[in-house]
């Protein structure tokens, strides 16, 4: 059975769409995208749009596109139409288990609350995580990656930004930045595969102090600091064995320092709580 | 957006959640954070007093597992959200309510991401700032003999102690005493 379903949108409006949706593609030219994994169905929202952009749901895939009726090479139509001519403002929703493929030339993504995967290739923007699992990829040319709650496989890469993951139990985290730093907290009680690697920029990575991680970090001109006693080397580089170093953590820099911090195993905060238990708390 | 937890209601909110099978509490954080499409990211502080509230109270217990404490719910517990069904119900469709708007949702989240990773960064800095006083150094040469190595296990070991918790004075007191004791002793041995 074949269900499909056509819109040229031209003008902001509200779509909500009754079928399902299992994969999700979006190529933009300029625009701010916004993607988020929700429980009901699936809906588009338009708010600002000055150049038609055709929407797609066939067979569970919805694809979201800007139309182009020049067959030029893509950056010379996007320097002829000046790229704020194209600029769209789409939020989606999507269900939670739908896996997102975006492509952006110019603007903003912010996704969250995907557990089924995601791959991000902007070529200069932003990229704003949170929430999401699954195979991950987070891709610009020039702009800042920042992450909150990823678990899963977690890449990011970009020429020039600073990549940022707070608060994740990503079991494999690969970050490249040429000229940017990189600052990673992990809780993730197995140790992990953790590869950071940055030309012009510090790195910053915390991890659990009961981890079990191969270490090695390395930097030509910056100073390595540990919070970890165990390792050992010379100026340039440290290495070491935590726990029983099942995991690998490799993280280098040309310029810039390195830091590696400790924190502590989550339980331990249960003795050091006051009476503040019955606060309200405000998402 | 509205405070969706209000008094007593994160509690509520953390028994249905173990209604629906036994979790660790990192676990209760991620899956609050999913439900609110990572908006609501409770820290452990939040979380773990009232876990410990609802076991004071017989609504839930623990097991260890791993190094970890997994929660599971009781009789009691499922009793207490039978009868407080109604309010769980208002509690569910506030949820979704805001969780409609999604353009505005979409600024709600970048404000947040923006939010944590300036506090993570600021938090991080200052342990880094930390770590370089008691820093782990480019170490010397080999050690010569076995004193010498004896000599750097006492010192990662005292560092590792002293590092662990912010010392009382009385404490602080009772470490400097200690150490001022066997200096002592090791100058009168080689005097």
């Amino acid at each position: 059975m074949c269900r499909m379903a056509h819109w040229t949108v031209s003008t902001p409006q509200r779509l909500t769409l009754e079928e399902p949706v299992t994969r999700l593609a979006v190529h933009l030219i300029s625009g701010r995208l916004n993607i988020v994994g929700t429980d009901g169905p699936a809906r588009v929202e338009i708010t600002g749009i000055r150049r038609n952009v055709t929407i797609n749901h066939e067979d569970g895939v919805l694809a979201i596109k800007h139309d182009r009726v020049h067959k030029w090479p893509r950056a010379v139509w996007w320097l002829a139409h000046l790229g704020w001519r194209l600029r769209v403002d789409i939020s989606i929703a999507v269900p939670r288990d739908a896996a997102v493929d975006v492509r952006l030339i110019d603007g903003p993504v912010v996704a969250s609350g995907l557990r089924a995967g995601l791959d991000v290739r902007v070529t200069s923007g932003r990229i704003t995580l949170l929430g999401i699992d699954g195979q991950v990829r987070a891709k610009l040319v020039s702009g800042p990656v920042e992450a909150v709650g990823v678990g899963g496989e977690l890449t990011m890469e970009t020429i020039s930004g600073e990549l940022t993951l707070a608060d994740s139990t990503a079991s494999r985290v690969n970050g490249v930045t040429v000229s940017g730093s990189i600052t990673c907290d992990l809780d993730n009680p197995s140790g992990g595969n953790i590869q950071l690697q940055t030309t012009s920029g510090e790195i910053t990575v915390r991890v659990r102090e009961d981890s079990d991680l191969a270490v090695h970090l390395h930097t030509m001109s910056g100073r390595i600091t540990s919070a970890f006693p165990q390792l050992s080397g010379g100026r340039r580089d440290a290495f070491g064995v935590l726990g029983d170093g099942k995991g690998k953590l490799v993280v280098s820099t040309v310029s810039g320092g390195v830091a590696l911090l400790a924190s502590p195993v989550d339980d331990s905060v249960d003795d050091s709580i006051g009476d503040s238990v019955d606060d309200e708390v405000t998402p | 957006m509205t405070p969706v937890f209000s008094h007593g209601r994160l509690r509520l909110y953390l028994l249905t959640l173990l209604a629906e099978g036994p979790r660790h509490g990192y676990e209760l954080i991620r899956l609050l954070e999913n439900r609110f499409l990572g908006l609501y990211a409770p820290s452990a502080g939040t979380i773990y007093p009232r876990l410990a509230r609802l076991e004071a109270e017989g609504l839930v217990t623990h097991t260890a597992a791993g190094g970890r404490k997994v929660y599971e719910i009781t009789d009691a517990g499922r009793a207490e959200l039978t009868h407080r069904s109604a309010e769980v119900s208002d509690l569910e469709s506030e949820i979704r309510a805001s969780v409609e708007d999604l353009t505005s949702l979409a600024h709600e989240i970048q404000h947040e991401v923006r939010g944590s990773l300036r506090d993570l960064k600021r938090e991080l800095r200052q342990a880094a700032r930390e770590t370089t006083r008691t820093a782990w150094q480019p170490p010397p040469p080999a050690p010569r003999h076995a004193l010498d190595r004896r000599i750097t296990d006492f010192t990662v070991e005292l560092r590792r102690l002293v590092a662990r918790a912010p010392l009382t004075e009385s404490e602080q007191r009772a470490v400097s005493a200690a150490l001022d004791t066997a200096l002592a002793a090791i100058r009168r041995a080689l005097a």
